[in-house]
């Protein structure tokens, strides 16, 4: 949470904040560190003139206590003035000062209420069993203050009168350290008040082109790549790091543009591709360059134009396919076609032979040559009908009786039929007509007609019915065949998908079926069963509608 | 003073005296040695801090060697260490000749041992001294001017040097000035500060101020070291013992390392030291013309 917060400051709050903390850090260990110093200076002086003075004062004390004992001075009254001189001396910050005896007892002390006290505290027993200058440090509940006492013992050699014994106290350490905290902290204080402003100033113009460079790189975020940072005359990092940005968003203007161009040069090609998607198969998309969308563009270009020729060479084989099956179907109903001539060509020549005979007669003979015009004209319709459906038109889509092509196909396929003792049933309303051209329509029913024939080798019967199912209409042709596996069944609009013998059939009669449906957005379906024959449904828009 | 003193002798000498007869008596059932400390006196020739200085370690010594306990005992003048020990205050002192003498002459005190000094002879000098920036270069030249002695009863600061300045043709009254200073190092102080021309101390006192400016301008014959003095009440045991210790001292390591720290004219130890070592001075004392001519010497007669 705290870390967050911080993250979130500002570089130069941040800036400041650290630089704050770094400089409590620094005051606190050089706070700590010159106090201790100074105590530890302090406290060594004060040992080392308290030292002095311990035994400086040993010397004439002994020399007094010699006097004392030889009569030479009157005993207790030098010592005592002396001690109270010394212990006025403001130099040395005394609590007591005292003479004792080997026992303990005060024979001397800057307090006379004192004298003949015996003292048996631990610091006096430490000092009157010890032989050399000793320093204890204590309390003093007295004064309420740390305190250094001060002994040396007064002897010569092993002779000994007693101890002389004072104590320092620390206060003057303590007020000096406190006055030196103070100091430090005062110290501290104006650092931070000069500081403050050094830092503040420092941290402009340290920082403000930071800031100013993020605030830059944060429109840069944006779309506004034509800024640019003021990085004026210098050789500072932060002065490069401007121009370094400059350059940056130079480059980025430069690739954006560059970018833009490709994006155009995409759309461009998107769309040309797009418009594939229907027949315009004539685009071609307009790039110049030598980048690699350029390059794919005119890959596109090229690969256009070769779906191009491989579409018309498509159409074309398609066409040649369709003209194929065609011509497959007339060879097919080639026979029936010769039925057809040969019926009336027997007719017509007995009627010849009969003109031969009696043509004399006019009745006879008027009669006969309606025969033989009757019979040219049955053979030029059978051969018109047969050159109708060679042709190779455009299609021109219009309203087409079912009945009325069926009955115009019947010709064709009822030789075929007869020769294979098929029962033809056709049930088909005069009403019933699809939009479509009549060409497409009587191919339709030629193919169906004739896989059904041929599925029914021996005999059977093909029905054909067709009925109005607004709006559209049903076309449904049924045999009695062998039937398809059910297997096959899916393949049969293939394209050369055959289940007769070679010399049978093209394989292409259903798929140009399919082809043709599919073109006027109608259906077909098949269902079938093995041994028992097969039924195609076609699906037609209606011409009524 | 010596008025004083010449009253304060006689009294002194009856006193002991009495003490005397009661030693003689049952000098073995006055004290209880061996419980008591053993007082030593030394003659206050320096002050008593230096003294104590000189002689505690000799003191400190003799405690750790026997079963005694031993203890300085300073007196104020000369004849109070001498009385001290004839009165049996003290048990043992160590005294200077003339002072041996007055002892063995008023108290029948007997020397024990005399001391080697460091210079490793069982005698020592006398030395007249001056300021270094003083003209003066012989004792001739001291006529006229004023001589700091040390006390009446120095054998070094004071009897010697009257001989000496006898034998120059130069008596005391011929001096412009003359005084007595307890202790020899105050003589010194005194011609150093200019307040008298020269100044009469024994040859080792001489030495230790000679870098601080003194001036030695005569050195006189050899003197007997001063004695180690037993006090007439002092028991045989104690006087063995102490003999004993001291004689043998400088062949221990606790020995030699006080005699480090004592007075450089016992610095070597001690040795057996018999009455007769002591007889030119006596003579000396006993030579009227070179006395101080106020009595102050009195003729000392060969107990």
């Amino acid at each position: 949470m705290k870390s967050a917060y911080f993250r979130n400051l500002s570089l130069q709050t941040k800036f400041i904040l650290v630089t704050y903390l770094a400089v409590i850090i620094l005051m606190l260990i050089i706070g700590i560190t010159v106090t201790r110093m100074q105590r530890n200076i302090m406290m060594r002086d004060i040992e080392r003139q308290g030292m002095i003075l311990a035994e400086s004062l040993a010397i004439p004390v002994i020399n007094f206590l010699l006097y004392e004992r030889l009569g030479f001075i009157e005993e207790g009254g030098l010592i005592d003035s002396y001690i109270s001189e010394i212990f006025e001396n403001k130099d040395i910050d005394l609590i007591y000062l005292t003479v004792l005896d080997e026992e303990g007892r005060v024979s001397a002390h800057n307090d006379f209420n004192e004298y003949g006290r015996l003292y048996n505290d631990d610091i006096t027993i430490n000092a009157i069993y010890s032989d050399s200058p000793l320093l204890q440090k204590y309390y003093d509940h007295a004064i309420g203050q740390e305190a250094i006492d001060f002994a040396t013992p007064l002897s010569i050699g092993k002779k000994r009168w007693g101890t002389l014994k004072f104590g320092v106290s620390l206060e003057e350490v303590d007020n000096e350290i406190q006055a030196t905290v103070l100091r430090v902290v005062i110290f501290t204080a104006l650092l931070f008040l000069g500081g403050f402003i050094i830092i503040t100033v420092l941290s402009r113009r340290f920082i403000r082109p930071i800031t100013e460079l993020a605030r830059t790189m944060e429109v840069a975020g944006g779309d506004l790549v034509d800024i640019k940072v003021d990085t004026k005359d210098g050789g500072d990092e932060i002065s490069l790091l401007g121009k370094s940005f400059n350059r940056m968003i130079e480059r980025i203007r430069e690739s954006n543009l560059e970018q833009q161009e490709n994006h155009d040069k995409l759309l461009r090609f998107a769309n040309a591709v797009e418009r594939t998607g229907g027949d315009l198969l004539d685009v071609n998309v307009d790039m110049e360059g030598s980048d690699e969308i350029t390059l794919l563009g005119k890959s596109f270009n090229r690969m256009m134009e070769r779906i191009r020729q491989s579409n018309i060479e498509l159409k074309q084989t398609h066409e040649k396919l369709l003209r194929s099956q065609k011509l497959a179907s007339l060879g097919i109903l080639a026979s029936g076609v010769a039925h057809e001539i040969n019926n009336p060509l027997g007719g017509m020549f007995n009627c010849i032979e009969m003109l031969d005979q009696m043509g004399d007669n006019r009745d006879f003979r008027q009669r006969y040559l309606k025969l033989l015009k009757d019979g040219l004209n049955r053979i030029e319709n059978t051969v018109g009908k047969l050159l109708w459906m060679s042709r190779k038109e455009e299609k021109n889509p219009q309203p087409v009786s079912v009945k009325q092509a069926l009955d115009d196909m019947y010709g064709f396929v009822e030789y075929r039929m007869k020769q294979r003792n098929i029962d033809y049933r056709a049930q088909v309303e005069a009403s019933v007509s699809v939009m479509i051209d009549p060409y497409d329509l009587q191919q339709i029913l030629i193919n169906l007609i004739i896989n059904a024939i041929q599925s029914m080798e021996k005999s059977g019967t093909l029905r054909i019915n067709a009925y109005n199912h607004n709006p559209n209409v049903i076309l449904e042709v049924s045999d009695t065949g062998k039937g398809i596996d059910e297997e096959e069944l899916d393949k049969i609009f293939d394209p050369f998908y055959t289940t007769k013998h070679p010399g049978e059939g093209t394989g292409l009669g259903l798929w140009l079926t399919y082809e043709i449906i599919k073109h006027y957005d109608g259906d077909i379906a098949v269902r079938s069963k093995k041994g028992h024959g097969t039924t195609f449904s076609i699906m037609l828009h209606s011409a009524g509608y | 003073m010596c008025r004083k003193l010449a009253v304060l002798i006689p009294l002194l000498t009856v006193i002991i005296g009495l003490t005397a007869k009661l030693y003689s008596q049952s000098p073995g059932e006055l004290k209880t040695k061996e419980e008591n400390p053993v007082y030593f006196g030394v003659i206050p020739r320096d002050n008593p801090r230096i003294t104590y200085e000189k002689y505690q370690p000799i003191i400190d010594y003799l405690s750790e060697s026997t079963p005694y306990t031993f203890e300085l005992d300073l007196r104020k003048t000369y004849l109070d260490t001498v009385a001290a020990l004839g009165s049996g205050e003290t048990d043992v002192a160590f005294l200077g000749p003339l002072t041996y003498l007055h002892a063995h002459a008023d108290y029948g005190a007997v020397p024990i041992l005399k001391s080697i000094t460091k210079k490793g002879k069982p005698y020592y000098k006398s030395v007249v001294v001056t300021k270094e920036s003083n003209p003066i270069k012989h004792l001739s030249e001291l006529k006229g001017k004023s001589v700091a002695f040390s006390s009446l009863k120095s054998t070094s600061g004071n009897l010697i040097p009257r001989y000496v300045l006898a034998n120059a043709g130069i008596h005391v009254k011929e001096l412009r000035r003359h005084s007595q200073f307890d202790y020899q190092d105050s003589v010194v102080k005194w011609v150093l500060k200019g307040e008298y021309d020269a100044g009469t101390v024994r040859e080792s006192v001489a030495e230790k101020y000679v870098p601080l400016g003194l001036k030695i301008i005569s050195i006189s014959d050899p003197i007997p070291t001063g004695p180690v003095v037993a006090g007439p009440k002092t028991s045989m045991k104690i006087i063995e013992v102490i003999r004993n210790t001291l004689l043998n001292m400088k062949n221990t390591a606790a020995g030699k390392e006080a005699l480090k720290k004592v007075d450089v004219e016992l610095r070597d130890g001690f040795i057996a030291a018999r009455d007769s070592d002591y007889e030119h001075i006596r003579r000396m004392i006993n030579a009227v013309p070179t006395g101080c001519g106020i009595g102050c010497h009195p003729k000392i007669k060969k107990l």
